[in-house]
């Protein structure tokens, strides 16, 4: 029965999140957010994000693996070289350099951009995934992040729709 | 050379990707994703896809976590009718009995949608997930679905290239 469950419920705790400091440089976070990837009979498995911590170790956003890659110039190349696919590689490496000054606190997405509240009920959480296009919510009490809530872990409440 | 990486050496071959039938029900999809989640709890992303198959054995479609997701609109939707009250019953039974049986066929994205080419390179396959804001996707080799290639494997390769660069 999944009628009387909250956001709590679904949610992983913050303590399974890796970390990365708010002035870490974009390389930082890629090295860290790797180290948390685990092979397993050789399909790697891994967490989609990053909790960015501010200089009081309080969780200040979010960075996804999405956005790490947005952040070292991926995307930046679409616009020229799209077609180009013979010398593509090796334009693309001499580009694929992140700027060295770039850091995480501003790619991050804010932790108070769009949250969810550890009472909310799955249903509110999941409308709020699909208004904002985001898989992953900040859940927010209080005293501040406890949480994360990700699509995956509302399945049981979907199944309940079924 | 990381840049060089082809999408066949990074993909998940097709035979270990978690797959069910096109008349399949949601609920087997559900539990397909559950038994697919790695072998720890906690943050951990395993697959956030399965792959579709006929009744022939073809290879169909993709039904991702995102699509999943959608149904809740659709219930939402469901509530805010029975709300409007009687006028809209006739309707409201036709339309709750068509989603109510939704098979895996409904909400699946076709397979040949987009893909990515066993020879193209690492960055091309990162370029087209981020473009077309997909997680994962189809690996095409002489006409026939190989593997999958997902973003957390394409973010492992690109990471590699990143770090080499550091040294």
């Amino acid at each position: 029965m999944t009628g009387t469950l909250r956001v709590k419920d679904f949610m992983v705790g913050l303590e399974h999140y890796p970390t990365v400091g708010a002035g870490a440089t974009v390389l930082e976070a890629v090295v860290a957010l790797r180290q948390s990837f685990r092979r397993v009979e050789g399909v790697w498995y891994g967490p989609q994000l990053l909790v960015v911590l501010d200089e009081g170790g309080r969780p200040a956003g979010l960075l996804t693996l999405r956005a790490l890659l947005h952040a070292v110039g991926i995307k930046d190349l679409c616009a020229d070289v799209w077609f180009r696919s013979e010398a593509w590689s090796w334009y693309a490496l001499r580009q694929l350099r992140p700027d060295s000054t770039m850091r995480v606190r501003e790619i991050m997405r804010p932790v108070d951009a769009v949250t969810v509240h550890p009472d909310d009920s799955p249903e509110e959480a999941a409308l709020r995934m699909l208004d904002h296009g985001v898989s992953h919510l900040p859940v927010t009490a209080g005293n501040g992040v406890v949480g994360i809530l990700r699509v995956i872990d509302l399945l049981p409440y979907i199944e309940s729709l079924l | 050379m990381p840049a060089r990486r082809k999408v066949r050496e990074i993909m998940v071959p097709v035979t270990a990707y978690p797959r069910v039938h096109e008349d399949a029900s949601l609920h087997e999809v559900v539990d397909l994703l559950r038994e697919s989640a790695p072998p720890e709890k906690g943050a951990w992303h395993g697959y956030q896809s399965v792959l579709v198959y006929d009744r022939r054995g073809a290879l169909v479609g993709l039904l991702t976590l995102r699509g999943l997701l959608k149904l809740v609109r659709l219930r939402h939707l469901d509530r805010d009718l029975r709300v409007l009250g009687a006028s809209w019953g006739a309707y409201y039974w036709q339309w709750y009995r068509e989603t109510r049986g939704l098979r895996v066929r409904d909400i699946m994205r076709p397979v040949r949608a987009v893909t990515v080419r066993a020879d193209d390179t690492v960055l091309r396959a990162a370029l087209i997930m981020l473009w077309r804001h997909f997680n994962s996707l189809p690996v095409v080799d002489d006409g026939i679905v190989v593997g999958m290639v997902r973003l957390l494997d394409v973010f492992w390769v690109l990471g590699e290239l990143l770090e080499a660069d550091e040294e």
